[in-house]
Formats: structure tokens, sequence, C-alpha cells
């Protein structure tokens, strides 16, 4: 059976499910690294989502898929994701650990945590609910 | 840094990727001159080509263009008149960010649009209020009306579309831009949950 | 140039008095308000400036004409005295109106309505004591400026929601002159700040309102629309001044919807309810419960009466049924908005049809009055009501999910493709359990009565393939946990292990443990049948349906079917049981396709007249076409054991010849026991008309022999085979596959709007002959959509599944109808 590794809110309802290795994007220079590898299609991207705009172009050059710690589908990044039909799981917790984020009161070791648990993971995701998004390792 | 060079470089600051084109018809800059400049810019290794011609700043160039702002805005930092118009701009900006995903998630339904459209003239209005504190943002105006006449000539892609000078792109922009014109870092400035 | 004041009074008109069919001069909100009160009907009262004085007001350089604002004062006092109301004053219940951009054509930029447009400080304190409700009063008011704000202000009303808080909440607190009067002074404080000074006085904000919606006609974006669309720019827009009236003013006093005939059964009488002292909002809201217009309290029964009578009168002008929109406000009923009435299927069926007895509409416009999806869900069986009630009752509900596609069905629970298709293949009815489904489950899909998914949405595999197949399929099952390993689920604190009976309901998304019975209900029927009837008068199209059982021939029978096909042999072999003599068969002629075998092919014979009498009997009269099996399809491969080592010749539509006399003698054996005269015998997969005369010798000429086409190679041949005689049916869905060379897996996923040019050319050429020949189109799924462009080749005879022909006879109609009215 299928193993969840965590969940979210879905940025748009799809039967896209994208597969990838997990890969923690924390600033613009590592964003940039990864588009010039020419391996942006093989990662799920990990980002905090606080500093969203960063991610935009991954999106343009054809990132599979995006999960965020923060931040709601109702956000520039949502929206975006939406317009490139990138599959985007917003705010995602662990199944695993019943830290969550709260905004303006969640410190760095929530998402340290999830960092922690999620990268380098191999995983898919699952957008096909209209409201849940799900991150379940292959 | 020369206007010249602060406005091309800018730009690519706020879209984050772009090429040379999006940052003429953006800047109104004609396009030699933005050419020329990113070439020089390339050069000193302030802007990287990524590929397919798109061009995004290196840490130096970002680097680069926050000091431009810090010295250029310094005073605007300071003035409440701008903080207040801020306070004002976030308000509209939850209302579009809520308006835009909810065309998005109805399927594009055409009769949500009026609505959207008139967030848009307002927040025209506004910049309207701020202009004279900081003129350059008179092309955002500019933008905004174009992008606006071409919805309504039917052209729905100059709503979110990132392939074209789109509503939700100028919006996204100019986000960024106020945001750094006030030296505030993104994570503050998210919509409340 | 200026006009006299005299011009401008002239521009403003009580809508009573207007030609309610003039809407470039008057605006559709106006010509609609005067349409109702030439048919007799209260509206709350109302004037309209009608579109010329746009055009005077740009041409003077923005200047309102001289003698429109007397104009409409005029008008207010006129409604003042309508409603024994005051419009800004000091005394009396305020008058409040709402005011209203109309021009002839839609467009951006023009104004939003603005309500509630008459209150002051002082009013509204008038307002709450004439409605007993403070908090009804004090809304009101803040809405106004809400509006007035964004409308005719162009300040955003979170600014100013956001700059009251205070002194709104303390009004709302305690609503008195001094917390009315603090809050419309801080309202002015926050406008002025934003837009300069601020009209308080009603008749000076009515003035606003009206100068805003000259305005806008003029903004930039209405001027660019205009240009873009070649509009001309002196068309004008009108603006409509109406008397806002409220359900909890005087006694007695109320909102309500009402229906001109029942929306879920058509019966024609009045249906509605009303909320006695309640805004329109909360009826719909449905915070409080209404009263039905059936047990009206004492003091609104002549309200009711005078209902009945309004509903007759717009029935008659609008020759439809209606929803209507009402407010009673001290005693006195008024009519706020009429349209078309939202109705179940079964009421759409029964008020088209009624109205044509009734002589309202004629049995063309019936036929468009009612769509495909309304048809569709009036022939599907359903599970009986009581047995759904009573296993609820017992606690038998497993868990409910997301309803993907409507239907009902039972069967055994089974949790992989596999396992359907063996359970089915022995004539057992499953239901596919699966955490989630692919196109490598298409086969169990097939196989399955019903579907359900744990995981996925509206969008899944599954719900697309299953609303594709007209399955029911309910997804999303969040409470239900799958076990693979254990073949069984988990649901509702329940263990359900493979083999037990479930029922699924993919309208409501319940799980019910156990079978429940289903039937068609039979009460929409015949008015079902007579629309159609009136639909195929249309389009002359013949439907067969397809059945391999006897509720679906009976099925037929009710819903006026020619005859029954295409039934593949091997569902109904499958159907008794009898489907591994037939397997066996074809492995012993594998072996060795010309040693004869008498026991296998009496077997097989035998086999084949079982499987057929039972149809053949139910069908009575109704032809039936029958289609041998065909060994290369995906099914075959799946079923026969060691398929690919069967020899290659037996995969040729005549290659079991001996099989095929076998059929033969079992088909004939059937007529002879049953006296059914109407049997054809069917070849699969031929690719010329010689094959099919081949295939007619080995059948012998006691029984009618046709094919069914099923790849483009035969279709050369399409002129010999109309000169034929020889029943012939085209299989779309498969034909569309093979000339698109797509693998089976794929079949209900794709769907395609139009069909290949090239099978369009090469279908041409079997129609259109003056030969007697029947030649039929078999739709199924997505392909129904295909059926007007086959229409329009020419062709008439078509058969589809019996949940479809309904829909079906009703598109082609439609289609008829559309291309030509007055046909």
């Amino acid at each position: 059976m299928s193993n969840v590794l965590a969940e979210g809110y879905n940025a748009f309802e799809t039967n896209k499910s994208p597969s990838g290795r997990v890969k923690y994007l924390s600033d613009p220079p590592s964003v940039m690294a990864l588009i010039r590898s020419g391996r942006l299609g093989e990662h799920i991207l990990l980002v905090r989502g606080g500093t969203t705009t960063f991610l935009a172009p991954a999106l343009s050059m054809g990132a599979i898929g995006v999960i965020t710690m923060s931040g709601a589908p109702e956000s520039h990044l949502g929206i975006l994701s939406r317009e490139f039909q990138t599959p985007c799981v917003m705010t995602a917790w662990l199944l695993s650990s019943s830290s969550r984020y709260v905004p303006g009161e969640t410190d760095d070791s929530h998402f340290d945590e999830i960092v922690k648990a999620l990268d380098g993971v191999e995983v898919s995701l699952d957008c096909s609910d209209s409201l849940v998004g799900r991150v379940i390792a292959l | 840094m020369t206007d010249e060079e602060f406005l091309a470089l800018n730009s690519i600051y706020l879209k984050k990727i772009a090429t040379s084109a999006a940052v003429s018809a953006s800047t109104g800059l004609p396009e030699q001159a933005v050419e020329r400049v990113l070439a020089g810019a390339e050069a000193s290794g302030r802007v990287i080509d990524v590929g397919q011609g798109m061009l995004m700043l290196s840490e130096d160039g970002v680097h680069a263009v926050l000091g431009e702002f810090s010295e250029r805005y310094a005073a605007s930092r300071e003035d409440q008149v701008v903080e207040d118009w801020y306070k004002r701009f976030e308000l509209l900006n939850s209302q579009f960010l809520k308006v835009v995903t909810d065309w998005q998630q109805d399927g594009g339904d055409l009769s949500k649009l009026e609505r959207l459209l008139k967030l848009v003239e307002r927040q025209v209005r506004a910049l309207g209020h701020i202009i004279d504190r900081i003129p350059r943002y008179g092309v955002y105006s500019q933008r905004f009306t174009q992008a606006i006449e071409a919805v309504d000539k039917g052209q729905i892609a100059y709503l979110v579309s990132p392939d074209v000078d789109s509503i939700h792109s100028i919006w996204f922009e100019f986000h960024e831009d106020i945001l750094t014109v006030l030296g505030r870092p993104r994570d503050v400035a998210e919509p409340a949950e | 140039m200026s006009h006299p004041a005299s011009t401008g009074r002239r521009l403003v008109h009580d809508v009573d008095l207007i030609d309610p069919l003039d809407v470039a001069r008057f605006g559709g909100k106006a010509a609609g308000l005067a349409r109702m009160r030439r048919l007799g009907l209260r509206v709350p009262p109302a004037f309209v400036v009608e579109t010329a004085a746009c055009g005077i007001y740009q041409s003077e350089g923005r200047q309102i004409p001289l003698g429109i604002l007397a104009g409409c004062r005029e008008q207010i006092a006129r409604l003042e005295a309508q409603t024994g109301k005051a419009f800004g004053g000091d005394t009396g219940v305020p008058l409040l109106v709402s005011v209203r951009s109309g021009a002839q054509i839609s467009m951006p930029g023009m104004m939003d309505t603005v309500l509630n447009l008459g209150l002051d400080r002082r009013s509204v304190l008038r307002l709450a004591a004439a409605s007993g409700d403070p908090s009804f009063a004090l809304d009101t008011w803040t809405r106004f400026w809400s509006m007035f704000s964004d409308i005719v202000l162009d300040v955003d009303p979170e600014v100013l929601a956001d700059g009251i808080a205070t002194e709104r909440s303390r009004a709302a607190e305690r609503l008195h002159a001094d917390t009315a009067a603090a809050l419309e002074h801080r309202v002015i404080e926050v406008l002025a700040a934003e837009s300069g000074p601020v009209p308080l006085n009603p008749h000076e904000q009515l003035e606003a309102a009206v100068r805003a919606v000259l305005d806008s006609w003029d903004s930039r974006r209405a001027r660019l629309y205009r240009e873009h669309h070649g509009i001309p720019h002196d068309l004008g827009t009108a603006i409509t001044v109406q008397a806002m009236v409220f359900g909890n003013l005087g006694t007695p006093a109320g909102s309500g919807v009402a229906f001109t005939r029942d929306p879920s059964t058509g019966a024609p009488r009045l249906y509605g309810e009303y909320l006695a002292g309640g805004q329109g909002e909360e009826v719909v809201a449905g915070t409080r419960t209404p009263v039905g217009l059936d047990a009206a309290e004492a003091d609104w029964a002549s309200i009711v009466t005078e209902l009945e009578g309004y509903g007759q009168r717009l029935e008659q002008e609008y020759r439809d049924a209606l929803d209507i929109e009402f407010t009673v406000e001290a005693g006195t009923l008024y009519l706020l908005q009429v349209r078309p009435a939202k109705r179940s299927a079964a009421a759409a069926v029964h008020i088209a049809t009624a109205m044509v007895s009734e002589g309202l509409i004629d049995p063309a416009d019936a036929v468009l009055r009612v769509s495909r999806d309304q048809v569709k869900r009036l022939v599907s069986p359903e599970f009986d009501q009581e047995a759904v009630d009573s296993a609820r009752a017992s606690g038998h509900l497993l868990t409910k999910g997301v309803p993907a596609s409507p239907g009902h069905g039972s069967g055994e629970a089974v949790f992989d493709a596999d396992r359907a298709v063996e359970h089915a293949s022995a004539g057992r009815e499953v239901v596919l359990v699966r955490p989630t489904t692919s196109p490598q489950d298409l086969r169990g899909i097939l196989a399955a009565r019903a579907i359900v998914t744990a995981r996925g949405g509206a969008t899944s595999h599954a719900a697309v393939v299953s609303r594709a197949l007209d399955k029911p399929c309910v997804v999303g099952c969040e409470d239900i946990e799958v076990r693979l390993e254990e073949r069984a689920f988990v649901a509702g604190g329940r263990r359900v292990s493979e083999g037990t009976t479930i029922s699924v309901d993919g309208a409501t998304g319940e799980i019910i443990l156990g079978e429940l019975p289903r039937r068609v209900p039979t009460r929409n029927l015949d008015a079902l049948n007579e629309l159609l009837d009136w639909a195929d008068d249309r389009s002359g199209a013949t439907l067969w349906t397809e059945a391999t059982s006897a509720l679906p021939v009976e099925l037929a029978r009710g819903t006026g079917a020619a005859g029954v096909g295409i039934v593949p042999l091997t569902d109904l072999l499958q159907a008794v049981g009898r489907l591994p003599v037939l397997l066996k068969a074809i492995e012993r002629y594998s072996a060795d396709p010309d040693a004869p075998e008498a026991d296998i092919e009496v077997a097989v014979a035998d086999a084949t007249a079982t499987a057929l009498e039972p149809l053949l009997a139910a069908a009575g009269d109704l032809a039936v076409d029958v289609r041998v099996p065909n060994l290369t399809s995906g099914r075959a491969r799946a079923w026969v054991e060691k398929w690919t080592t069967l020899a290659p010749h037996l995969l040729m539509p005549l290659g079991a010849r001996r099989l095929i006399a076998a059929y033969a003698r079992g088909a004939l054996a059937a007529t002879q026991k049953t006296g059914h005269t109407g049997l054809g015998l069917l070849a699969a997969g031929i690719t010329s008309a010689e094959e099919l005369e081949q295939f007619a010798a080995e059948v012998g000429p006691e029984l009618t022999v046709g094919a069914v086409l099923q790849n483009p190679a035969v279709l050369v041949d399409a002129t010999d085979l109309a000169a034929g005689g020889r029943p012939l049916w085209i299989d779309l869905a498969e034909l569309v596959r093979t000339t698109l060379g797509r693998p089976e897996e794929l079949l209900y996923t794709d769907s395609y709007t139009e069909l290949p040019p090239l099978l369009t050319q090469l279908l041409a050429g079997l129609v259109g002959t003056d030969a007697q020949t029947r030649v039929g189109v078999r739709l199924t799924g997505n392909a129904v959509t295909s059926a007007t462009a086959l229409h329009d080749l020419g062709f008439r005879v078509f058969s589809s599944t019996p949940a479809q022909s309904g829909e079906l006879r009703l598109l082609l109609g439609q289609h008829v109808l559309e291309e030509d009215p007055h046909d």
C-alpha cells in the first residue's frame, strides 16, 4: 500500500502525478544552479514558501512538481503553479510529526525537520483530491 | 549604476528570470539599449544566461541591485506616506490574489473577470497617488492599462500567463518592487492564511 | 446648444407608461418591469431615465440635462405616494431605492447596481423602529455605504470597512441617535480623506449615482469595448431607479420563492415557501426554516391566491414554468424577479408534454426544452427507495464517498481486474474496489457493475472511464482502507471481504452492504416516450438497444426500440455459464481445424441455443441481431488460455468454420423453440464483402446473416456491401480505434470530437444508395456525440445501451430542429 509521507493543501486538482527525487532549494543561487545543471526535470522541488518568488524561474523552465512548507494556494506561487499546471502541495506537514506551521509563530526547527525527512527521497505527488495534496514515498 | 542599468537589472531582479525582449517591453527602454546594458552586466558577472536566452541575476547582481535600492530609496523608507500607501496596497493585494485564485479555480469564468479588472483599475488609480514619490511607478500604470485593454479585446492570456506582460505578472513584479523599495524581506509580506 | 428643462423632464418615465419592447430606449431592466406591469403584476414602483439622456450628457460636456433632476424628483414623489414612505426628510418610514445602469448591450466598465439608497443617521432609526430589527437597519445602511463608496466614489470598500470598524460595532451594540451620528460622521471622515466631500442627503446621493451611471458609459473600458466591437457610442445607457421592499416591515410580511409547477414532479400546481418577517437571502441561506405555500398561515391565504393568479398569467406570457421571487411588505405582495424555473429531469419532461397538450407550446419546442442529461437520468434503473431506507436504518450504510458517475449497481466486491473478469465470465455480477485505477484496470472496469476507489476525485481515471461507460462510480472514499493482501476492505468500522455483495449509488456516493433491487421507475416513461416520439418524427431515426438479459429487453420495449442489438454471443454464453464450452472448443480447433469433433460441435450448438433462448423469448416481436465471437478481441486474448499459441488461421473471421456452423445450428434451434422470427447472425471483423458471403454460406439459408464492420479495410467494399441486402452494423468506437491505431486500453479515456476524415469518406459509401440494405451505427459511451455527424451523412439506424437510447433520440431530434427550426 502507499506510504504517505506528508500532506498539505492542494494548489489545484489534477491527475498529473509527478515523481522524482526531492530537492530542497533554499535560495536563488540554488535555483539557478539546478536550472543550469539540466536536471530540473528529475526533481520534486521543496521550498520554505515564504520566499516563493525565487521559485518562479524553475516553474518557467519546466519544474515537474513543488512542495512548500508555508503559503496558501491563494498566493503568487499558487497562481503560478495553476497557470503552469505544475502540481503543488502547499504548507505540507509530515504525517510522522505533530509539528504544524502557524504563521508568525513557527521557528526553524519545524522546517528543518521536514527538510531532513524529505530531501533526497524518491517521491510522487498525488494531487487528485480537490483539497488535500499528498507526498508519497516510492 | 546608471539609471538605464538600474532599470534593466531591476527588471530581471523583479521577474527573477527574463529575456532581454521582456525587459525592454517592461521598462520601455529600447531593445538595443537593453542588450548593450545586459551584455555588459554578463561580462561583469552580474547576469547569467541559463539557456534559451533566459537571464537571471547572479548573487553579485542581486547584491548590486539591492544596493541601488538602498541608496535611491533611503528617503522613501522613512516616509510615512509611502508606508501608509503600502498598507493600503496590502489590502488590495489580498483581494487580488483571492479573486485571481477564484477565477482560476472556476475554470476561468468570464463573469468574475469584471470584478478582477475593476480591482486592477483601482490599483492604477492608487498608483496615481504615489507617482510623486516614486515617478518610476508610472510605467506600472501604463503596463496595467495596456493589459486590461488586451483582456477587454478578448486576449485572456493577458490575465495570468507568464508568457506575455499579463496582469498577474505585472502585479507580481510590482509587489516585489514596492517591498524592495521599503527594504522588506518577503517572508513578512505573504498574505495571512 | 442646450436643451430646455422640459426636454430633460420628458426623458424620465414611470415604467408603467413605457413600451416594454423598446429595450434600446429604456434598457433591459426597465423593459422587463414594464412587461410585468402590462400583465397586471405588482412590482415595486420604478422609473427610468431613457438612454437619450446619456447622449445629451456627453454632448453638453458632462452636464446633466436640465430637468432630469427635476423629473427624478417628481418620480420620487410618485414613489413616495405609492409606497406611503418618505425619501429623506424627518418623518415616516424611509423609502429606499436601487439604482441600475441598463444599456441595450452589456459591456465592461459599466456601473454596478447600488442598493439601499435613502438612509441617513435619522432615517436609519426610523427603519429600525418600523422593522423592529435594529441590526437589519444597520446592515442595510452599511451595505449602502459599502456599495456607494465602491461604485460611485471609487473608494475601496475594505478601506471604508476598516476605517469605520469601531463606530460600527458601537452602533451594532446599541443603535441610537448618538451611535448612528458617530458612525455617519466617521463615514464622512474616511471617505472625504479618500475622495473628497460626500453627499449625505438622499437626493444628492441619487444625483451622484445617476451621474456615475452616465459617466460609466464613457469610461475608458466601455469606449474601447464599443470601438473594438463596432458599437455606436451614441446608444447610451438608461438608468432605472426602483423602490425597494422589505419582508420585515408591517404585517403580514416576508419573502419567498414560488414555482408555477412542482419542480420535482412537474405537477401543475403552485409550489414554494416563504419566511415570515424575513428577507430573500435568509430563504436561500437556509438559516431558518420557511413555511410551505401549501401550509400558509391564515393571513397569507389571500397572498397565495394572488400568487397563483400571477403564476398562471406569467405562464401564458412566457410559455414556460417559472420561478417567482416575491416579497410581501405590510400585506402587499410584490414580485421581484421572474425566471424560467430550475426543474428535475422528471419535471422537465412532464412540463414539456403537459404544455403541449395545454396548447402553450408545440412538440418541436418541447423537444428543445429537455436536455440529454435529464433523459439519461430518467431511464437508468434505480435502487428501490424503500430498500435503501431500510438498509440505512439497519446500519448497512458502509461509507459515503465522492459521487463520480451516476447510476446504481450491486455485485460481489473484488479487488483486481483479473478477479473481476474471472467472476464476470462465470456470470456473476461484481463491483471493483481499488485504491485507485489505471488504464491497466480497464478490463476489470468493463466487467464490473460498479466501481469504487478509495482515493481520487471527479477527474481521476476511474471517474472518467466510468462516466464514458455509463457505470456507477464512487471515488475518494477516504474512510475505506483497501487491504489487497487480505482481499478485503475496511469501512465504517466493518470488514468486507472479497465476494461479499455491496451496492453502489453513484449519485449520492453511498456504499451499502448487501444487494439492493433495481428497477427503472416507470412513472415518467410515458411522458418521456411521447417526447421522444416527437423527436423521432423530426429526425427519422430508428433505435436499437443492446441487451444481454430480460431486464434491458423490457426496458428496450418500454422505450420504443426497434430491435435488440448488437448482442455479443459471448456475453450470452457467459450469462448462462456456458462460456467454458466455447473456450474448450476454440482450443480443440486450434489444434486441428478440420478434424470433425462432433461432440464439441454439439456442445457448442447446445450452449448457443441455451444462451439465446431467454433473450429471444423476452424479445417477442422485436428483431434481434447477435454477433458471433471475435477471437482477436482483447477480451478473447484475456480469457482464452494460451491465446498466443492459437493457430493463426483461427483468428481469421472465417477461420473456425465448424464453430460458425455450430453457432448457426444452435441459433436455429433457439428460434424454432421460441418461435422468434427476427434473428440475425452477424459476422465480426470481416475485411471484404466476399468474406461476408462465405460466412453466409457457412451459416446456411434459414437465418438472416449480416456483419459488424470493425476495421476500415472492409469499407473499401462499401458499394458492394450496401448493395448486398445483408444487415450491416458499424461498430464506430472500434472503427475509430483501428483507423487511428490506438490500443484498446485507451478506448474509453480517449475522447475525440470529430470523426477521422478518412472514416467519414469511407462511411459515406454505405449510405445514399437505393438499396434496401439496413445499415446501422453502434454508438457507445463518448461516441454518442458523433451521432449528429452521422445523421448528417445520411445514417438513420443506430444502436446504443438502453441507458443511452433516450438521450440519442433526443440528441438527433434536437439536431434536426436546430439546423432547421421550421422543419
